[in-house]
């Protein structure tokens, strides 16, 4: 059986939205129900994956997410099979004009505490750290 | 993701958008834009009032409109979405300082 901390998911542009219902699932486990960060950790997650869709593209079609509840942090390991990433194909975008792509990752070092990438073992893996904000009060 | 749409007198379209504005639905909203604005639709308003969630994609998505709108002479202003999931991408990418966002389509209007 799969545990709330694994998520498999098809790499497409469809199967990214299975991440919002697994994060609620594992936010209401880990007693984080409500609490102000879960939107923000959505997209960062989101924006990674939709990454590995959009340019490492894995024979396999899979994007595994795992995921380490910590006191007030979560750790979260994105791993796929496809093309290794290219720091140099990935240009970050400018202050001055506005440019239409290449946003996701800025996305990911705003939200998340820590983002690294390795490939290992034919692996693309990339891991992030997030602080988690308990819920508002009332 | 339903997207309505409305063309008004001269150059003025709306559009109306709700639930997720993500990588899967990025495409066809790219698609209706790119065709307004080469029939002469270069004011858009794009109501996001009722948007759940938005990606980068959207984000691209709109980022490419605007462009296209401002080089024929025209804009794409936004209404602001509701939802803080759906507003954090324009404030993470400071593109909230780039639109022109007004809380309603009738402030937006009001502004031309």
């Amino acid at each position: 059986m799969t545990q709330v901390t694994q998520l498999e998911l098809e790499a497409t542009h469809l199967g990214l939205r299975d991440i919002a219902g697994w994060l609620d699932q594992l936010f209401e486990s880990s007693g984080w129900s409500g609490s102000a960060s879960r939107g923000a950790i959505e997209l960062a997650i989101h924006e990674i994956a939709a990454n590995v869709v959009d340019h490492a593209a894995p024979p396999d079609g899979k994007i595994r997410i795992d995921a380490t509840p910590g006191e007030c942090a979560l750790h979260i390991e994105v791993a796929d099979k496809g093309t290794p990433f290219d720091a140099n194909d990935h240009s970050m975008p400018g202050e001055d004009a506005p440019q239409v792509r290449g946003y996701g990752l800025m996305i990911v070092e705003q939200v998340a505490q820590t983002i690294d990438y390795c490939r290992a073992d034919g692996r693309n893996l990339w891991t992030a750290t997030f602080n988690i904000e308990p819920a508002p009060a009332g | 993701m339903d997207i309505l749409t409305a063309r008004h007198e001269r150059s003025l379209m709306t559009v109306t958008l709700d639930g997720r504005l993500d990588a899967l639905e990025a495409a066809p909203l790219r698609a209706i834009l790119t065709d307004a604005i080469i029939d002469g639709q270069i004011d858009i308003i794009i109501d996001l009032s009722n948007v759940e969630f938005v990606d980068s994609a959207g984000l691209a998505a709109l980022v490419k409109a605007m462009k296209d709108a401002r080089r024929a002479g025209g804009d794409v202003r936004l209404v602001s979405p509701k939802a803080a999931d759906a507003v954090r991408v324009f404030e993470l990418t400071k593109f909230d300082k780039v639109f022109t966002m007004g809380l309603d389509v009738e402030t937006l209007l009001n502004r031309r």
